[in-house]
């Protein structure tokens, strides 16, 4: 069997071949730590798979970048597997495709003297073959089933499309892919859950290896080296513009592949419907991405924001289910909020949701109101039964904060485990929005983290902060180093109040510098359980030098967005 | 040099946000530095050390005048720009001077506004933010090579599109393979051919030959330390390492550098009875830092050479200039498999003789950390004792210093243990 690991192998002298082929690909989290934690999970992934592969196995590694290149060497090593390692040109000119040309040459001598026979005219007849497929194929089908056709098609095979999975056009929003190498599987289930379908890819793992034929009328090492470095379109390791993949669909997702340098350089135009994120590879969780699909999905919708009938004892509540706390509101037909709480998420998310609900039920019924309709929000939304709608946090923020502040252009929200910045408009619809990635750094949690290293309360690290004289620099990059950092600065006797101001100033210039790229926003209005945090607060307001907005209960906003989401969506079918 | 650097740039701070004022008296400091080190050197040091010192700072010192520069990585062949009067400046010795000033996270803040992933390496980082700023006047011309990494072609991409001015990317094909060479010649035509419309005039081939001469004279004098090495070693802080693998990249060509190395055989001094000698790997971080304090020359620990000094040092022939730059370029260690990086450290650790190696993995630097469990592996089927230090070069806040100096002095004890 033939692996391989990047599309700059070329197809056409594997399927020239008649040997099977197969690109690793993984939806399994990745154990292997002995390559240090700046290299990307693809990387890992094909590290790990080498090293499993036997002697009659070839493995083919372009040296796509500096992860693929160390990794192929190592391989090349230690591997039972005969390793082929491809050299790749970073130009696109003339010489480069003779260089490149070259290359193949030598892939060809190596499978032969493998043991495996290549034909390249009948591979290119057969790559060509496989193309026709995927651009026919590529518009009747979507979702699940679109990756399956690429996948299919990366191993050499046609994928066989049934009529009875053909496009459906159906009511869920269009999610356009596009960017580095991500995990199809986790990608589509996220997608979908999100309410939304994956309706183009042009990722490397998608329609990209399959944008162009062969020529087969010129030399065919020549022609296969033009295809690959001039007629497919280009990974973003030349640092070419990369276009965004399907003008039709709702939103664009724009992949960063964590730990790749090329990807950030070349993102679309920023445009309305694209977002970017930066994943792992494979993906261990879909909660996060989840959200952030369901919020890319929301952002272009206005909402119109409708009033009931004054003296209805109709009420509405929203329930915002986050990974530290769950939070429930409710609001009479005017928007007050009538009834607040916070109580700890716990294990099980969706019984302290349901928990909430019947406590809010029963305190409408106690006043002789009736709840007319729940929304869910956070990342438990779709575990809340009884509500009739799930809304992402971003909007619920949104819509609360507006509320309040319709003066406000700008949000930041830092919650347990993430952090969120958002932008306006005047009408106070969603404009663009960032989040942090898996690491916690800039959370409540990373507060928490280091509050206990410093034996204190986070409450106690404020206090204790305004008392700082001396200016401490700490790592912004990630909990686990800063806690260490924290501990060597205990260790070399420096004030417990500087150090507390100085993980302070980490948070405010982490989530400053994400709320800068949405062009810092102002008037900006914090939000979250960490607002209520005087130390951070004071931090935040010396790295914007301005002025923050703060609702009396900072905790709650995406519970009453969630509320005021349910009042505006209700007719009279709804009340309960 | 460390704490007058961090007295400086917090000083240079109150001006962060006045960028012409910042400018002015950047320039202001680093000239009466560049003077300084010209005009009235350490006497206690050697000719080599203190010229190499002189050259790091000044070839900073002329992109923050703006004399007629060009902004090149550390594996450019800058002896092309040197030959028609340009002023190479490593973009990496520029997030170098930021971060001895304690600087660096201005410029690093910028590129992260900009939605640069905190993933990439901090020298890029830095150099892109300081371009997106326009801390530097322009240069007249950016170039990089496809060696070292990855963070070169996007970078260097992205800081001419800053500055709007010409970008030349030179493709060295990785894996040493002699038919590259051809490849990389005619790219090295086309650089000239780019010059000549800076400039505006010839390309000298002969003043090239000439500075190739300086190169190989400067290489023949170096290899007295390696045929001495044994007993005698050039003392040199590690900040000082740092120095020389900079300037010896990009003033390789430099006719002062080749003066400075004839007298390098007096300055030898015998290495002390049961010191412990280092190998380092990498790069040492460029801030004031734990590690300084813990290899001083004279100490018991010896830092007697680093990798990135004799990477570069390649037997050029001024006869058959480009051909013999071409050579260097693709047939450079770091150019090849981990295996061939794995050979040459380890030939250096035995032309050396050194008792340990310490390889600091930069953070984002997946070309030399991805290396790392070989290189152990290799080194401690030698017997020679191995540590990876992992930490950043350019921002200090991420240091971790009480960590630096815990690994280190156990691994020192541990290299005692073994004597």
């Amino acid at each position: 069997m033939i692996y391989y690991s990047c599309s700059y192998i070329p197809m056409e002298v594997m399927l020239g071949s008649d040997s099977e082929f197969h690109r690793i690909t993984s939806d399994t989290p990745i154990s292997c730590h002995e390559l240090g934690c700046n290299l990307c999970g693809y990387a890992k992934t094909v590290y790990e798979k080498g090293m499993e592969l036997n002697s009659g196995d070839c493995l083919l590694i372009a040296d796509s970048c500096d992860a693929m290149r160390r990794i192929g060497d190592l391989l090349s090593e230690l591997s039972s597997a005969r390793v082929f390692i491809l050299r790749l040109p970073w130009k696109r000119d003339a010489d480069a495709i003779q260089f490149l040309s070259g290359e193949i040459g030598d892939l060809t001598i190596f499978l032969e003297n493998s043991g495996v026979a290549v034909n390249l005219h009948k591979g290119i007849g057969r790559f060509n073959d496989l193309v026709d497929h995927v651009l026919t194929n590529e518009i009747r089908v979507e979702g699940a089933d679109l990756s399956r056709l690429y996948l299919s098609a990366l191993d050499g095979k046609k994928a066989e499309i049934d009529s009875s999975n053909l496009v459906s056009g159906g009511a869920r929003k269009r999610v356009a892919l596009t960017g580095g190498v991500t995990d199809m599987r986790v990608f589509d289930t996220a997608v979908e859950k999100a309410g939304g379908i994956t309706v183009s890819n042009d990722t490397c793992l998608g329609r990209r290896p399959f944008s162009s034929k062969t020529a087969d009328k010129i030399e065919p090492l020549m022609a296969i080296a033009e295809r690959l470095l001039k007629w497919r379109s280009p990974c973003a390791r030349f640092s070419e513009r990369i276009s965004a993949s399907d003008e039709s669909a709702d939103a664009t997702v724009f992949v960063v592949p964590k730990f790749c340098d090329f990807f950030d350089f070349v993102r679309p135009l920023d445009k309305e419907k694209t977002y970017r994120v930066e994943l792992d590879f494979p993906l261990n969780s879909d909660g996060q991405l989840t959200t952030r699909i369901g919020a890319l999905m929301e952002k272009n919708d206005s909402r119109s924001v409708l009033h009931s009938q004054e003296g209805t004892a109709v009420i509405y509540a929203g329930v915002d289910s986050g990974s530290t706390t769950t939070n429930g509101v409710l609001i009479d037909g005017k928007g007050k909020i009538i009834f607040s709480k916070t109580v700890r998420t716990g294990i099980r998310a969706s019984n302290t949701a349901e928990d909430i609900m019947k406590e809010m039920t029963e305190f409408s019924r106690k006043n002789g109101n009736q709840i007319g309709k729940c929304i869910s929000t956070g990342y438990g939304r779709l575990l809340v039964s009884s509500a009739s709608d799930k809304i992402t946090e971003i909007s619920c923020h949104a819509r609360g904060v507006f509320e309040l502040f319709p003066e406000a252009r700008g949000i930041i929200d830092i919650g347990g485990q993430d952090s969120k910045v958002i932008r306006l408009n005047s009408e106070g619809n969603v404009e663009d929005f960032a989040m942090n990635d898996k690491c916690a750094a800039g959370t409540g949690r990373f507060l928490e983290v280091m509050a206990s290293a410093l034996e204190l309360d986070t409450e106690k690290m404020s206090s204790l902060a305004q008392k700082s004289k001396k200016d401490i620099s700490i790592s912004s990059v990630c909990t686990v180093f800063a806690e260490s950092e924290v501990v060597s600065l205990i260790g070399m006797g420096e004030g417990i109040e500087d150090i507390s101001a100085g993980l302070f100033k980490a948070i405010a210039r982490r989530v400053g510098a994400m709320y800068s790229r949405l062009g810092s926003p102002t008037p900006l209005v914090f939000t979250g359980g960490v607002a209520r945090n005087a130390g951070v607060v004071e931090a935040l307001k010396m790295f914007f030098k301005t002025e923050i907005l703060i609702p009396d209960v900072p905790d709650i906003m995406g519970a009453y967005g969630a509320a005021l989401f349910a009042r505006e969506s209700s007719s009279e079918s709804d009340i309960r | 040099m460390s704490g007058k650097s961090v007295k400086f740039g917090s000083f240079l701070r109150n001006y962060i946000d006045h960028t012409d004022k910042f400018k002015k008296w950047l320039q202001l400091g680093m000239g009466f530095e560049n003077f300084r080190r010209r005009h009235f050197p350490d006497r206690d040091r050697a000719r080599f050390v203190n010229t190499v010192n002189h050259l790091a700072l000044e070839e900073v010192y002329l992109a923050i005048k703006g004399s007629s520069t060009v902004w090149v990585n550390l594996m450019a062949p800058s002896e092309l720009l040197l030959s028609a009067g340009l002023n190479p400046v490593s973009a990496e010795g520029i997030s170098g001077a930021l971060s001895s000033m304690h600087l660096e996270d201005t410029a690093i803040a910028y590129s992260s506004q900009a939605g640069i992933s905190d993933s990439l390496c901090t020298f890029h980082r830095a150099s892109l933010g300081v371009s997106m700023r326009k801390l530097l006047p322009p240069p007249k011309l950016v170039m990089t090579t496809s060696i070292l990494c990855d963070g070169n072609l996007p970078t260097f991409k992205r800081i001419a599109r800053e500055y709007d001015v010409p970008f030349i990317l030179i493709d060295v094909p990785r894996g040493r393979k002699p038919e590259a060479v051809g490849y990389v010649v005619s790219q090295l035509k086309a650089v000239i051919g780019t010059i000549e419309e800076i400039t505006g005039s010839a390309f000298k081939m002969e003043e090239l030959s000439m500075r190739l001469s300086y190169e190989r004279e400067l290489m023949e004098n170096l290899e007295e330390i390696k045929s001495r090495a044994k007993d005698e070693y050039l003392p040199q802080h590690l900040y000082e390492h740092m120095n020389s693998l900079y300037v010896l990249h990009t003033l390789a060509g430099d006719s002062r550098i080749a003066e400075a190395s004839r007298s390098i055989g007096e300055r030898l001094e015998a290495i002390p009875e049961n010191a412990r000698k280092v190998l380092w790997l990498h790069i040492p971080p460029y801030y004031d830092n734990e590690l300084f304090n813990l290899f001083l020359p004279g100490s018991k620990n010896l830092v007697v050479a680093n990798e990135l000094m004799w990477d570069w040092m390649y037997p050029v022939d001024p006869q058959r200039p480009l051909e013999s730059l071409a050579e260097k370029l693709v047939y450079n260690p770091l150019c090849g498999s981990v295996v061939d990086r794995g050979n040459f450290c380890l030939n250096l650790a035995r032309n050396f003789s050194v008792d340990g190696v310490i390889h600091f993995s930069h953070w984002g630097c997946r070309q030399s950390a991805g290396g790392v469990s070989y290189l152990k592996k290799v080194f401690e089927e030698e017997d020679i004792s191995f540590l990876e230090l992992t930490g950043d070069c350019v921002d200090h806040a991420s240091q971790g210093a009480g960590q630096l100096r815990t690994r280190t002095e156990a691994f020192l004890e541990i290299m005692e243990n073994r004597k």
